[in-house]
């Protein structure tokens, strides 16, 4: 049951991502729906579920572009196993903290999209950085404001949840 | 089962993450085909179920919003499509009034109908000149379909024009082709006559009448209307000659107010032959038929013989 919800949080990111964020668009910045649910399941559940969450929703990603197959895989496990990692190092239960973390992984993730699709060196993802990044971070920490409180609560519902892996 | 225990995650996360990595690698190095074979199975068994009906609402939605836009543009257009239309009314009837300026010899002034007289029945007019352009009580207007009527009153910018429609209107008339005379009047505004005429006069169905300037008022060649019914009653003394009238008064927003100038002659009250008739059609017809006697070729070919020959043996010498 608790992998079962991991997978459709991923699959919820991931078509929320591909199919609902042309909606939320503002400017051409596009929120960063991944980074959110794998940042929340790797603080509230630990590095484990976040890899694993990454992966899953990596993968599904990775399935809409073949071309670049294992590119999100990778993207999404790195990003998990990070952002788990920071668990122990901040307040993982202040909603502010959380929000910096996911802000943080959207820049990861979009470094990773950007090399990865040869996008070019390291002058070229600063400019991208500065016209696209930095407001696609600050609008995914802003919807993740209003979200992720929800997601958490459904995250660890008692009962029969048991993902308190680490 | 025991494969599907992530127990071992506890122990150390750096197994899990080379795990992912290694998975990630060897998604990255399948071939180009089983790559495409992968994403299109994934794709189309946990994603294009709801992707069909979100497209539909997409759809909708932009239908929607598209739909608003077009409703805008239309309504511009429509009311752009007005205003030309009307652009070219006014076109029609100022071209028209230009070319009877030009034909005639009078002193004519344009003028706008600028209001009409709330009735039913053969309301006066009111023309947008008065007085302060020179016009004055006892003028005639007319407009492209005909003679329209009189000016009653003229203040300093309006007239008031009775149209020839007024139960007090009287014109002298003429049939233009036999030359019959006779009064053009209505009937309380409901139909028009032309009066007076005698019971052995030669008026039929069809015949134009114009004003025939004989009366004094209106000058001699305004379109008053085509006749439309010729009745006898042996009890009067003149025919029931019902008229269509040329002027129509919901079709002109343009008249002219003859302000002096040269009228043309009075008619001449013999008939003249009219050189178009049906009857001097026939006669026409019947001038130019003669039987015609056609001389052809014989169609089959005489095959002669080639003389070529000979004639290149004649020639040197």
């Amino acid at each position: 049951m608790r992998y079962l919800k991991l997978f459709l949080l991923a699959w919820l990111a991931v078509f929320v991502q591909s199919s609902l964020s042309g909606l939320l668009s503002v400017w051409g910045l596009l929120p960063d729906f991944m980074a959110m649910i794998i940042g929340l399941t790797a603080l509230t559940l630990g590095t484990g579920p976040g890899i694993l969450t990454g992966v899953m929703a990596g993968f599904m990603a990775d399935c809409y572009h073949p071309s670049t197959m294992g590119l999100f895989t990778l993207s999404g496990a790195v990003s998990g196993y990070w952002a788990g990692s920071l668990r122990e190092r901040i307040y993982k239960d202040q909603l502010s903290s959380q929000l910096l973390t996911v802000g943080l992984l959207s820049l990861v993730r979009q470094l990773f999209e950007y090399w990865g699709r040869g996008g070019g060196g390291p002058g070229g993802y600063f400019s991208v950085l500065l016209r696209f990044g930095l407001g696609s971070a600050l609008f995914t920490v802003l919807l993740g404001a209003l979200l992720m409180p929800q997601m958490k609560h459904f995250l660890s519902r008692p009962g029969k949840t048991k993902l308190s892996l680490t | 089962m025991r494969l599907l225990n992530f127990r071992f995650l506890k122990k150390t996360d750096w197994a899990s993450l080379g795990a992912a990595v290694i998975l990630s690698a060897t998604l990255m190095i399948l071939p180009q085909g089983a790559k495409l074979w992968l994403g299109q199975k994934v794709v189309g068994t946990i994603f294009a179920p709801l992707e069909w009906p979100l497209s539909r609402a997409r759809s909708l939605m932009a239908s929607w919003k598209e739909n608003a836009v077009l409703k805008d543009q239309l309504a511009k257009l429509n009311l752009e499509h007005a205003g030309l239309l009307e652009a070219a009314r006014q076109n029609a009837g100022l071209r028209q009034a230009l070319e009877l300026k030009k034909l005639s010899s009078w002193n004519l002034v344009t003028a706008q109908i600028a209001g009409r007289e709330p009735v039913l029945l053969s309301p006066d007019l009111l023309i947008d000149k008065g007085a302060g352009d020179s016009l004055e009580p006892g003028l005639v207007v007319l407009s492209t379909l005909g003679l329209v009527g009189l000016i009653t009153s003229a203040d300093k910018k309006q007239s008031t024009v009775q149209t020839v429609f007024s139960p007090d209107s009287r014109v002298s008339a003429i049939d233009l082709r036999s030359r019959v005379l006779g009064i053009f009047r209505t009937t309380a505004g409901m139909s028009c006559l032309f009066d007076r005429v005698p019971l052995r006069a030669d008026v039929a169905p069809g015949d134009t009448l114009v004003s025939s300037g004989y009366g004094g008022v209106f000058p001699y060649g305004l379109m008053l209307g085509v006749v439309e019914k010729v009745g006898m009653d042996k009890r009067k003394l003149v025919l029931d000659v019902e008229v269509r009238p040329a002027l129509d008064l919901n079709r002109i927003n343009q008249v002219l107010v003859i302000r002096g100038g040269q009228d043309p002659a009075l008619p001449l009250l013999t008939p003249v032959p009219v050189p178009d008739t049906s009857a001097v059609r026939a006669a026409k017809r019947k001038r130019s038929y003669q039987p015609q006697v056609i001389i052809r070729a014989p169609e089959f070919r005489i095959e002669l013989p080639d003389t070529t020959p000979l004639q290149l043996e004649k020639s040197p010498q």
